[in-house]
Parts: C-alpha cells; sequence; structure tokens
C-alpha cells in the first residue's frame, strides 16, 4: 500500500514548528502510531492494513484536529480543525508589565511591547537580550487588572506571552501562556501543564531528535540554551536514565544563560549516581544562586532537589541558606503552567493568596472585548445626575435606538491606537425605517464630534437626533440640521477618539404606549 | 491491621493503599479540639471516607481479575466522620472485613506493608490514594485523624506526600500512581512558621531506573478541593471515572487506561464538571511522569460522554440530533427537541453527527465525530435556510 | 448572610431575578468613559474608595483607619471591614466563612450597643485598647469573636445548609474568615497609602461616574422598553415572573417579602402600581432607589399630573402592598427620600458613620440586623 500524505491548514504558524502531536487510529479506536505535527510538512504514513483509518489530534489550544480516510484510495488527507468553543469576550481592562532583576533588585524594565491582540487576548513580548550579554536573560512578565490577582510568569527573554481575559463566573482569572518565540517548546510545555503526557512526549521526542541532531554548541544563544534546557526536562520526566553525556555537556553550556540548566544537571547527576545525593549538591546551589528558573514545574524541581541534599548532609549551611531563599517562591509558585507562574505583588515578594497590585508605571494598558484597543487614561470626570434624568424624561416621546460606530480610521502609536474616524453601522430595522440608502459617518471637528447622515429624507432628517453618554457622564444630543447637501449634527464630545456607541432618537412613529 | 485484600504472590500486580481521613479529633469539632489557630481553622469532613471506601471497593470489585496488573492487595485506613469509635466496614469476597481509622501509627505500618509488597516485583503498580485535609506550603501535609495531637509538633501525625514521593523512588516497583484527594492551600498560618515538618515516613534515596510515577492533584496549589458531605469528592468521581475507561487508549487489541492518560482524564472531567453551574471550581494537575504503563485494562468498550449541539447555538434547541456509528450504521443516540447542548454518553467509536431541522428554519447538516475518551465535545456549522 | 443570621433558614425559599441582560449593556464595557477608573483601581477598590471617602477621615494614617473608625462606633467599623473583606472572597466558602464571622460579629456588635454587664464593657475596651494598627485589631476581634461564641449557645452557623465542603483550610471553620478581614485591613491600608487624601475624594467620584453611566443606561433602556400591559418588555418580564412565583408559592402564615435595590425598587413600583396590581407583596423595603424621583419626574405608567393637587397631596398606596420600607443613606447619590411623596411608606435613614456605597450595603453585617429590626415582626 502506498504511504497516505497527512496534512492540515497551518494559518499563522511558522514552518518547521511542531504545533501538536496526533494519533493514527484505526476503525477501532487502536493506536497504530504517534506523531508529531510540523507545520508546512506534510506527514507521510504508511498504514499496512485496510480499513477506514483516523487520525486524531488535540491541540493545546484546544482547537482538534480530525480526518478519517481509507488508506487503499485516498492519497492524501487534509485534517479538518475545529476550534474549542467560543469563550465570550468579558470587556475588561487590563496591564502589563515586565521585570528585570538588577544589581538593586528586581524593577520595571517598561520594555514589555504589544504584538498581536484579538478580542480576549493580547500577545505580549519581552525583548531578547542583546547579543554577548548571558546574565540578564531571566525576566519576569506580570499581567493584572479587572481588581483580580496579576500573576507573574518567569519567562527568558525574547519570549512571547498571551494573556487571555478572565472569563465571567468562578473562574475569572487572568491566563498566561507561552507561545514563542520556540512554538516547538511552547508546544511541549502546554500539553505538559495540561496533563497531555502522551502528547507531550511525542513533542519531546521529537524535540530531542532535532537538538541530537546537532553537535552541541559550546556557546549557544539563548534560544538554543531554551531548548535544550526543555528537552532536558523531557528527558527526566521520562525517565531517561542515562542521557548521553553530551546532554551533560549541553547543559553546562546553556548554564551561563538559565537557572533551569543547573537545576535539570543536578537532577541527571542524581539519575545516573548510585550515590547519596551529594554528587548534584553543585548544581543545585548554582542553580539557586543563579535565580528563577523558567520552565513550568521547575521551581518545585529546585526546592525538592535541594530538600534532598539537605536531608543527606544536614549539615550543610550553603544549602540551608539556599533552601531558605527559594522556600518563599516555592510556597507561592502556581505549578500548573507551562511557565514557573508566580502569585504576590512583585517578583521580590513572593506570596500565595490572591494579591491584586497596582501596575508599575511603565505598565502597558490594553483594553480586551469586542474590540481591542489599547488607550492612555484622560482625566476624571465630575457628575449630573438629575440633568441626565431630565434630559431623559423630556425626550422619551422619541425611540432610542443604539447605533454601533465602526472605526474606520485608526491612528496606532507605539502600543496605542485611537479611532480617528468611523462610520454608523445601522440594523435592518433601522433602515426600514430611515430608508434604505441612509449612511452616516463620524469624525473629530474642531467643534467636536461631526455626524453626517445621507441618504434620509429631509423632512425625516430634520426630525432626528443623536446622542452620545460622554465620559463627563453627561449624555448629550443633538438635532440634525441641513449643511449643504448632507445633513449634519455636532455633539459636544471632547474626550479623545471617539464613542463606540451612539443612539439615535427618531420620532414617534404611530401610537406611542400609553402613559396615564 | 488495615489489610483489608491480601492475595500477594511473585508476578505483577496491584497494590494499593487507600486512605479517607474525615474525621479529625483534634480539629473544630473533633473530640478534644487543639489549642492552635491552624487546627481551630479546619474541621470534619464528610467526603474523603465515602470517597475512599468508593476507591477501595471499585478495586476489590472490578481489579481482581485484570489481565495484566491484577490486584494483589489492598491497605485501606478510613476514619469515617462522627463519633470516635464509628468505623466502617467494606464487602470483599463475600464477607464484611472491619475497616480501621487512619491514625498515624496505623498509615505508617500500612506504608511500611505496602512497600514491602511493591518491592517483590519490578512490575508491580503502586497505587495510593489519600482523601481528607491537606495544606501546604512548598510541599503539600496530608492530614491524619489524630493531626494536632500536640500543638508543640502539629505536624507530627501528617504526611508530607512529595517527600513521600521522592522515597517511594527507591522502591523497585516500576509504576507508581499517587492520587491526592486534598487541597492545596496554603493558610497564612503556615507562612509564618519556620519550617513545617510532616512526615515522609520514607527515608530511601532513589537507586537505578527511576520510576513512572505521576501524582495527580485534586487541584492547583494554593487552591481548593470540593466533596459533598456524605457523598463523593469530584476528584474521586472524576477518578473513579477515569479509571472505568475516561483514561483509557486502544492498544494491542484491548483499551487500557494508562499513565499518561489517566491524569488528563481527571483534569478533563473536572474541567467540564466546573462548567456546571453551582459547582466549585476545581482543576486537576498531574505532576511527574507519565510514560504509558498500564494500570488496567478494561472489558470492554469505554462509554465516553459527549457534548454536543449546533452553531449558531438558536439551533441547538430547533434540532433532530442524531449519532449513528460509522462502523455498522447503527443509531446509537437521538435527541428529538430539547434545550442546550446534547449531552450523553456513548460507546468510544467513530459516529455521523446527523442534524435535522422539521421546521427548515436551518438547513440540515452532518458532521463526523470520533468519540475519543475523555470526552467528545463539538459543534456543527448549519446555515439559515 | 441571611442562613447565618436568621435560624431555620432553610424554611425561606429566596428567589433571585437577574435582569442585567435585558439592561443597559454598554457593549464596549465602560469603553465610552476614560479608562482611569479601571486601570488605577480595580474594581473592588472602587467600593472601598467611595466607603474610605465618605467616613471623612482619609488623612488617618493607612494603617489605622479601622482603629480610628472604632473608637467611635465598633459596629461600623465591622461594617467597613466586613465590605473591604469581602473583596478578597474568592468563592462561595470563603463568602460563607466571611459570613458566619460577620453573623457573629454583628450580634457581638449589637451585644455591645446595648449595653453589657460593666464586666464585658470593660473587656470590650480592653481587646481593643490593646492594638495599635488595624491588622493588630482585626486579629483580636477575631480572638475575641471566636472566644465569645465558644461562650455561649447562639444562632448555629448552618454549614449543613453548603452543599461543597473544602478539603483544607476553610472546612467548616473561621480561619478563612479571619485571614480574609486580615486581608480586607491590608487592603484598606493599601488604599488609603495608594491614593491619598483628596485623589481618593476625586476617584470616589469618578467610580461614581462610572457607575452613574452604567446605571443611567439601565435607567434608558427600561424607560424605552417597558412596553405594555399587554406586551411588557423583557426586563418587567423577568420581574414580574419572580413575584408571581413568590406568590404562587406563598402558603398560610407566610410573608412575601421583597427587597429591592436601587433600579429594582423602581420598576417593583411600576409593576405592583400599573402592570400587575394583581399581586400581593407583604413588606417591600427598597434600598437605595430612586422611586421618590422617578414619581417626581412622573416616569412611571401610573404616574399622573393631578398628584400633588386638591385630590391628593401624596400619590395613594398600592393596592397589592403591605408594608413599605424605603431605606436610604445621605452619603449614597443614588438614593430617594419618598415619605412626602408616597402614602404608607417609611424611610428609613440608614444610621450612617456613611460607610457605604451605593452597592455595599448587603455586604455589611448590621445592615441585615437593623432592617431585621425594623421589619420587626410581621403581621
Amino acid at each position: 500500500m502506498s504511504p497516505v500524505e497527512i496534512g492540515w491548514e497551518a494559518a499563522g504558524q511558522r514552518p518547521g514548528d511542531v504545533i501538536g502531536a496526533a494519533e493514527l487510529l484505526d476503525e477501532h479506536l487502536e493506536l497504530l502510531e504517534r506523531f508529531p505535527l510540523v507545520a508546512g510538512v506534510t506527514r507521510s504514513i504508511e498504514v499496512g492494513r485496510a480499513g477506514r483509518c483516523l487520525v486524531h489530534a488535540r491541540l493545546p489550544s484546544g482547537t482538534t484536529l480530525l480526518a478519517s480516510f481509507d488508506p487503499v484510495s485516498d492519497r492524501t488527507v487534509t485534517l479538518r480543525a475545529r476550534p474549542p468553543r467560543p469563550r465570550p469576550a468579558e470587556p475588561v481592562a487590563g496591564w502589563a508589565a515586565a521585570w528585570r532583576r538588577g544589581p538593586d533588585g528586581w524593577a520595571p524594565s517598561g520594555d514589555l511591547g504589544i504584538v498581536g491582540s484579538e478580542p480576549d487576548r493580547v500577545l505580549l513580548e519581552v525583548p531578547p537580550v542583546p547579543s554577548g550579554v548571558t546574565t540578564d536573560a531571566v525576566r519576569v512578565v506580570q499581567v493584572g487588572g479587572g481588581g483580580l490577582a496579576a500573576p507573574m510568569a518567569v519567562v527568558a527573554a525574547g519570549s512571547v506571552v498571551e494573556a487571555t481575559a478572565p472569563q465571567a463566573g468562578p473562574e475569572r482569572a487572568w491566563r498566561l501562556r507561552l507561545v514563542g518565540p520556540d512554538a516547538t517548546c511552547a508546544t511541549l510545555l502546554e500539553y505538559a501543564a495540561a496533563g497531555d503526557l502522551a502528547a507531550a512526549a511525542v513533542v519531546g521526542d521529537e524535540l530531542v531528535r532535532r537538538i541530537e541532531a546537532q553537535p552541541a554548541s559550546l556557546a549557544p544563544d539563548l534560544g538554543e540554551a531554551f531548548r535544550v534546557v526543555v528537552a532536558a526536562y523531557h528527558l527526566l520526566r521520562v525517565g531517561d536514565e542515562a542521557p548521553q553525556d553530551a546532554w551533560g555537556e549541553r547543559l553546562a553550556s546553556a548554564a551561563s544563560w538559565l537557572p533551569d540548566a543547573s537545576l535539570l544537571a543536578g537532577w541527571l547527576a542524581l539519575a545516573r549516581s548510585r550515590d547519596e545525593p551529594e554528587s548534584a549538591r553543585g548544581h543545585f546551589l548554582d542553580a539557586a544562586r543563579r535565580g528563577l528558573p523558567v520552565v513550568g514545574g521547575s521551581l518545585r524541581l529546585l526546592f525538592d532537589g535541594l530538600w534532598l541534599v539537605n536531608r543527606a548532609r544536614p549539615w550543610d549551611e550553603d544549602v540551608q541558606v539556599a533552601l531558605a531563599r527559594v522556600r518563599p517562591y516555592a510556597a507561592a509558585a502556581a505549578m500548573a503552567a507551562s511557565m514557573t507562574l508566580l502569585r504576590g505583588r512583585r517578583p521580590d515578594r513572593p506570596s500565595p493568596g490572591p494579591a491584586a497590585p497596582e501596575p508599575p508605571g511603565s505598565a502597558v494598558r490594553f483594553f480586551l472585548g469586542p474590540r481591542p484597543v489599547a488607550r492612555r487614561s484622560p482625566e476624571p470626570p465630575a457628575l449630573d445626575l438629575g440633568t441626565l434624568l431630565r434630559d431623559a424624561a423630556r425626550r422619551l416621546g422619541s425611540t432610542l435606538v443604539a447605533v454601533r460606530l465602526v472605526p474606520t480610521a485608526v491612528r496606532q502609536t507605539g502600543a496605542r491606537m485611537t479611532v480617528q474616524a468611523g462610520r454608523l453601522d445601522f440594523e435592518p430595522g433601522l433602515l426600514r425605517r430611515l430608508g434604505g440608502d441612509a449612511q452616516a459617518s463620524v469624525a473629530r471637528s474642531r467643534a467636536g464630534l461631526r455626524v453626517t447622515l445621507g441618504g434620509v429624507e429631509p423632512g425625516l432628517a430634520a426630525r432626528l437626533q443623536v446622542g452620545t453618554v460622554s465620559g463627563t457622564g453627561e449624555l448629550m444630543l443633538a438635532r440634525f440640521e441641513p449643511a449643504g447637501r448632507a445633513t449634519v449634527a455636532v455633539l459636544a464630545w471632547t474626550d479623545a477618539g471617539l464613542p463606540d456607541q451612539l443612539v439615535l432618537l427618531l420620532p414617534p412613529s404611530g401610537p406611542q404606549p400609553g402613559r396615564t | 491491621m488495615t489489610t483489608v485484600f491480601d492475595r500477594t504472590d511473585g508476578v505483577a500486580q496491584t497494590h494499593a493503599l487507600v486512605i479517607g481521613v474525615g474525621r479529625y479529633r483534634h480539629l473544630h469539632g473533633g473530640a478534644r479540639p487543639a489549642d492552635d489557630a491552624l487546627a481551630r481553622s479546619l474541621g470534619q469532613l464528610g467526603s474523603p471516607a465515602t470517597s475512599a471506601l468508593a476507591v477501595a471497593r471499585f478495586l476489590v470489585d472490578e481489579h481482581v481479575t485484570d489481565p495484566e496488573v491484577p490486584l494483589g492487595s489492598v491497605e485501606l485506613a478510613v476514619s469515617p466522620a462522627g463519633p470516635v469509635d464509628a468505623a466502617s466496614e467494606i464487602e470483599v469476597g463475600g464477607g464484611r472485613v472491619p475497616v480501621e481509622p487512619a491514625t498515624f501509627a496505623r498509615v505508617r505500618d500500612a506504608v511500611d506493608r505496602w512497600f514491602s509488597r511493591c518491592q517483590r516485583h519490578t512490575g508491580n503498580v503502586a497505587f495510593l490514594y489519600f482523601s481528607g485535609h491537606g495544606v501546604a506550603r512548598e510541599h503539600v501535609a496530608l492530614l491524619l485523624e489524630d493531626f494536632a495531637e500536640r500543638p508543640q509538633e502539629l505536624f507530627e501525625h501528617a504526611v508530607d506526600l512529595e517527600a513521600l514521593h521522592l522515597g517511594m523512588a527507591a522502591c523497585r516497583a516500576s509504576t507508581q500512581c499517587f492520587f491526592v484527594d486534598a487541597c492545596r492551600s496554603v493558610p497564612p498560618a503556615l507562612l509564618e512558621r519556620r519550617e513545617v515538618r510532616a512526615r515522609a515516613l520514607l527515608d530511601g534515596w532513589h537507586r537505578g531506573p527511576r520510576p513512572d510515577a505521576p501524582i495527580v492533584y485534586a487541584t492547583g496549589h494554593d487552591e481548593k478541593a470540593f466533596g459533598r458531605p456524605g457523598g463523593l469528592t469530584r476528584y474521586a468521581d472524576a477518578l473513579l471515572r477515569a479509571l472505568h475507561g475516561l483514561g483509557a487508549r486502544r492498544e494491542k487489541g484491548a483499551w487500557r487506561v494508562t499513565t499518561d492518560q489517566v491524569g488528563l482524564a481527571v483534569a478533563e472531567v473536572l474541567r467540564h464538571g466546573n462548567e456546571v453551574p453551582g459547582t466549585p471550581v476545581q482543576h486537576a494537575q498531574v505532576v511527574g511522569s507519565g510514560r504509558g504503563s498500564v494500570l488496567r485494562v478494561l472489558p470492554g468498550v469505554p462509554g465516553v460522554p459527549f457534548r454536543l449541539g449546533c452553531d449558531p447555538a438558536a439551533a441547538t434547541d430547533a434540532a433532530s440530533m442524531r449519532l449513528i456509528a460509522l462502523r455498522d450504521g447503527r443509531l446509537a443516540d437521538h435527541r428529538d427537541g430539547g434545550s442546550g447542548d446534547w449531552l450523553g454518553e456513548v460507546a468510544a467509536g467513530a459516529y455521523d453527527f446527523q442534524v435535522h431541522f422539521e421546521r427548515r428554519d436551518f438547513r440540515d447538516g452532518r458532521l463526523e465525530v470520533v468519540a475519543y475518551p475523555p470526552w467528545l465535545d463539538d459543534l456543527l456549522p448549519v446555515e439559515p435556510a | 448572610m441571611l442562613p447565618a443570621v436568621v435560624p431555620d433558614s432553610d424554611a425561606i425559599q429566596i428567589l433571585n431575578p437577574l435582569w442585567g441582560q435585558h439592561g443597559a449593556r454598554l457593549r464596549w464595557g465602560h469603553r465610552s468613559l476614560p479608562a482611569a477608573e479601571f486601570e488605577s483601581l480595580g474594581a473592588v477598590e472602587e467600593a472601598l474608595a467611595v466607603a474610605v471617602a465618605s467616613t471623612g477621615r482619609p488623612s488617618s494614617a493607612p494603617d489605622r483607619l479601622l482603629l480610628e473608625t472604632a473608637r467611635g462606633s465598633v459596629v461600623d467599623a465591622v461594617d467597613l471591614l466586613w465590605t473591604a473583606a469581602g473583596a478578597e472572597a474568592r468563592d462561595g466558602s470563603d463568602a460563607g466563612s466571611l459570613a458566619e464571622l460577620g453573623a457573629w460579629a454583628a450580634a457581638y456588635g449589637q451585644q455591645a450597643e446595648a449595653g453589657e454587664p460593666a464586666a464585658g464593657e470593660r473587656g470590650r475596651r480592653a481587646w481593643l485598647a490593646g492594638a495599635t494598627t488595624d491588622e493588630e485589631l482585626v486579629l483580636r476581634l477575631y480572638d475575641e469573636l471566636v472566644a465569645w461564641r465558644d461562650s455561649r449557645p447562639g444562632p448555629a452557623a448552618a454549614p449543613a445548609s453548603r452543599s461543597w465542603e473544602a478539603l483544607g483550610a476553610a472546612g467548616g471553620g473561621l480561619l478563612d474568615a479571619r485571614d480574609l478581614l486580615v486581608g480586607g485591613a491590608r487592603r484598606l491600608r493599601r488604599l488609603l497609602a495608594d491614593v491619598a487624601g483628596p485623589r481618593l475624594v476625586a476617584a470616589a467620584r469618578r467610580i461614581a461616574a462610572a457607575r452613574t453611566s452604567l446605571f443611567l443606561g439601565d435607567v434608558l433602556a427600561y424607560l424605552a422598553h417597558r412596553g405594555t400591559r399587554e406586551q411588557p418588555g423583557a426586563v418587567l418580564g423577568e420581574i414580574v415572573a419572580a413575584l408571581e412565583v413568590a406568590n404562587r408559592r406563598r402558603g398560610p402564615g407566610e410573608p412575601v417579602i421583597v427587597v429591592a435595590h436601587s433600579m429594582g425598587g423602581n420598576i417593583v413600583y411600576d409593576v405592583l402600581s400599573y402592570f400587575r396590581p394583581d399581586l400581593r407583596i407583604d413588606v417591600l423595603v427598597t434600598v437605595g432607589s430612586q422611586v421618590g424621583l422617578f414619581e417626581e419626574l412622573k416616569l412611571f405608567q401610573a404616574s399622573s399630573e393631578d398628584v400633588p393637587g386638591p385630590a391628593a397631596a401624596r400619590v395613594p398606596a398600592c393596592a397589592g402592598l403591605g408594608r413599605w420600607i424605603n431605606v436610604l443613606d445621605r452619603a449614597d447619590p443614588l438614593g430617594y427620600a419618598t415619605e412626602a411623596i408616597f402614602d404608607g411608606v417609611e424611610d428609613y435613614q440608614y444610621p450612617t458613620g456613611s460607610l457605604h456605597s451605593h452597592s455595599a450595603y448587603f455586604q455589611q453585617p448590621n445592615f441585615h440586623t437593623r432592617l431585621g429590626r425594623r421589619i420587626g415582626r410581621l403581621p
């Protein structure tokens, strides 16, 4: 039987990245083979039997890939992606900050960037280290807002972290996920964090294979060091009890970048040695000295390693000191994540329990919801409830229709986006009342917000009003007046940007609901 | 003795240590409450005893005849909530056997017996299940019935789970599963202590090949685990479902629950349960290895729970839905009208999910789906007519 | 808090109609407001900022606000502390612990106010006097409450009515509540330290604006989509349905009590006065509502331009309404008085240290106790 080519649509994935692990099943769901899914590369499968087969994969994002085929007649198979159930995007204002460890301790570094966003998530990037510098490779990314706890993720410089907005209900919490720059490592770590150890093993084996295909470099860059570290975690977990000496060398070279490397060297030393844990002592002390390890679960490994050495050598003061330093971190770590995740207000003050700290001044702000916009914060408003209600009461003879404003011009500077102009989105019911050609655009002008209405019969247009609620909480309304061939209303809008929603007041048509 | 089942012999077997603590003598509501802030903050529990007995019963009823790692022994210690002399019983082999309470001394002796039985064959599976109070700092302390007997040495009668796990690495049993059904919250009172010294019970250090030894925690670090007083804990329910089949894959002609699937199955059951309104949220966490060692061979094909519906959601209520087994065209299940997603359970396999709209407000549709453990969750996109 | 305060609460059925999904949805989540409110103060700190600002003591040392409040009134300090601690609660079992301890705190406070024997009085002052910071106050208060509870039989907290137990810290005990209270005290301290003095007052105004724009939206949405008697709108529909269920389930000698907050009070009045005058409510409690204002603006369906007039000085009572208590607090900008406008209503000025914002009424142990006493014995 000829081989079958398995492929799938890999939008937005970098060719060569391992994005998941798949299983080949026969018609009884018997597992025939497990294999990694590599972006941009079809997998060639030899099925030595007749009968329908299935390929099934669950990606860490929750997307399922599935296809069935007949190995006799089908030559190519395309996996169909089924995304996970959509989560309602709760509007929330968030912030994110990067921290850096300097000679005086941890301080906000102010260099975190937003590299992408969707209605319910934002992608944050920690800038890479300049070349030649190895001591500053570990950073902390903290995300908070919405009055919720602000988790801190310990990551290698250059990492891309995805922060997902808190859902409504009892699960309200910020979720952080490692997505880059090395997608293969991220896939492996995400599988492990989710408990899908079988899939993690598939990806881990592939990662190990790729690393071992190259000779060990004496001076790896940070990306290579990170890959080595993640692969070594995999080897440790699957219990390869005698990894080649080359791994010891690889870890030694990576240690100048990441504390994980020393930590893993310690555990591999323990695995090899049949003696008491003294042999690993030096590695664990080195790891503790270098700082926080980045891979999820590593903090517990560091603590346990020191704990074992301490038990074997209770007189060893260096180990006790190291344990005392690591202890508060181990107590504050949330472990079920692909990265080391800490709770607390600052990286140097970890503590369990919810902490919703104020964002550091250099934090970048973002807004998630149906359409995310990152923005600055203008001045606080005053308040006039009576005016509002009196205005509302006077106008209640009209019909109020809320109209969505769709931005048509947006200016972006760095991480900030301001809406400059938009058009009003009329729903079919409203178009029926205004006339099928009705359209309206909105733009800022010196006088305020200029709403230009076209395609509406002038008699009707003159009886329309448009309004919005300003940042100060005031309801502002304006009538449409003829201006040349168009009809224009100007709202006394002074806030930055544009409102997302306007209200159209339509004159009564027909009998109103009885009022007395 | 806490041994309720013992057919140990020289072949590869499963040796279980099952502990459930609901009665705490020295905590709030106990016979002699201790004068300690932490002890005063914890009370009696209604679900661990029931849960531990359910797990033990599962092993005794359904795992004795397993073809690969049949049940060899069960050490069972259960302290049911209630007066000090309240005791449990378990039915084994047609007779009722008394179950001893989970005091520290008894659990320590049980661990010794469990360890030595596990040592006898490298193919053995060491199975540990604990349900009861847990408090964490760097390690999780599992609290036994006489915890806080002496406030001066508060954790004298508590077990350090991670230390036990590390110590078990010295045991020759190459497969070890640790099912921890307890909270892992870090009470601020613990942070103020210099040391939290729960008992490791095992001193050894691993020699030679490291075992396949995952820990499946009921919840994340500094989070809580929940149960229904008098009923099962959420985790025990998830674990039993995982062992019954949701943690299985089919290999070499039979469905097998393995160490690399069982944790995922427990996590998925809890995750789906979290979405039921009124259920306290809990997320399992799997730590350590999971290399695919076999825990159990299923006697048949597992049932897989499913959640199916249409996209848009409004179409789901209007739809008549059917699941047709692809292999033989048999109608496996159907729903004609209902509200919300279609929930049910169906035997593992490939199915044709067919959707028909009587009122013709949407176009009929179909989708090939696979009921693959632990869960089938899919939406069929439909178009308006 | 009801189960902890009222014995036999299992016999009481509580219906909680929610109509938020029909009300104002600022579809882009307050984007029409500057983001400052949400960025520099979490949603929780909002309520606290207003609460603290209205004590008139924002210049206290950050870690002594509770102490100074307690010197004036222990009861007020308890209310403020519980408002802050309520924000720390992470889940239902946390809230339950807090509520349970809150019930004891309220009972303890009431006893202290009512004047215990001299020994108790001295004892009370003693534990208070020894504290130098808010955190110490909380710890001493906790120990004092536990000791007081252990020394007397009293309303049993109802753990049996909680259907889930936690296998760890929180299992039926109160230490979680203590931790939450300490957390609350810390939260207050952070708030005062981070947002000092005038900024706090400005913050309070900003927050009021945010709340109000959504509230306004609710008002507009309700008024626009209220519907008619024949075809009531969605919001009305929900409320009417719940009231119907309550009426149906009414057993012999069982009163129907409706507690309505803010806009809810306005809607219930509309229902009773116009849409469903056939429904019977024995006691209506409106909290922080604007029923009086709405009537002045003649916004109710039943509002008549003839009142006030020669025929009637005040709006006559609704046929189906038994007793009506309107709770308001001067410090709440969204609460309005009713006695001068309607017949048959009692305004109840919430005795203030002014320690709550528009939404914090229900978190405070003493609110419930006082309201309970006010309702008193039902006919």
